[in-house]
């Protein structure tokens, strides 16, 4: 199989999400969150198409979250709790960005 | 037949989603659907029919829309239903199959991971499926990579609601 271009990673993130929306209209309305956290796991390889993107750390975390255990997907005491715990990191992040002014 | 041998197998089948990168011979796939073609099924209506799949290119385009697949696997059978032998018990009956299957996986030292999330409409694109066809299941198929622990499980006490006789 030939190597992934960077266009190709985001061709397959595109279908994972049109098909993410369309599952969770259906019987897998309760997956949305699962399958948001299956995203930033995605883009968390996005550096290794496009070499001039960072690594993000935020995203870097997810990845080793759902590393660690891939049941971490979907089991819910621990996904709202990790999601806490980056939410917190966000807004450190957000400051240290200086996305804001004060 | 050895009960507690039966046992050990039923409660060590995992759901393994990590295989080697090791590709799968298409004779082990067909051990796996040997296994599914003993399944009960209503009336005996053996309702399933299966696509063995290890061509990686065509492994890896169905996982693109299958947001329920989340690592790479070297091999997939899809589980359809044909809609010439269904009945309103087909869905209970490709279950049993699947059981089966996933079942004598390990014992060909193969681990296998049963998905129902899959965009059913590009898959019969994809696959050129027949209209009679109806992809119901994925079973994603490799070499573990990984030994998932054993996940929680009700008790019996919460399980049978009532016994009836002594």
């Amino acid at each position: 199989m030939r190597k992934k271009t960077a266009d190709d990673y985001l061709f397959e993130i595109t279908c994972f999400l049109i098909a993410s929306a369309e599952r969770c209209l259906g019987p897998e309305r309760e997956y949305g969150a699962c399958r948001l956290l299956h995203t930033l796991y995605m883009l968390s390889f996005l550096p290794e198409y496009l070499p001039e993107l960072k690594e993000n750390r935020l995203l870097m975390k997810v990845r080793a979250y759902v590393d660690e255990d891939p049941q971490n997907f979907w089991r819910e005491p621990q996904l709202k709790k990790f999601l806490s715990k980056l939410s917190m990191e966000l807004a450190k992040e957000i400051r240290k960005r200086k996305l804001l002014k004060s | 037949m050895n009960h507690e041998f039966l046992m050990e197998v039923i409660r060590r089948r995992r759901s393994v989603r990590r295989y080697k990168k090791e590709s799968v011979p298409m004779e082990k796939l067909m051990l796996l659907a040997e296994a599914a073609r003993w399944a009960p099924s209503a009336g005996n209506s053996q309702p399933w029919e299966f696509l063995l799949i290890n061509d990686e290119d065509v492994v890896s385009a169905l996982k693109t829309v299958s947001p329920g697949w989340l690592f790479e696997a070297p091999a997939l059978i899809v589980m359809c239903i044909n809609k010439k032998r269904e009945t309103d018990w087909s869905y209970f009956d490709a279950g049993a199959a699947m059981e089966n299957m996933l079942l004598c996986a390990p014992s060909v030292g193969l681990a296998c991971c049963a998905i129902g999330s899959f965009l059913v409409q590009t898959v019969i694109e994809l696959l050129e499926l027949p209209q009679h066809l109806e992809p119901v299941l994925f079973i994603t198929v490799g070499y573990p990579d990984e030994e998932p622990p054993a996940t929680t499980r009700l008790s019996l006490e919460e399980l049978i609601f009532k016994r009836v006789g002594k």
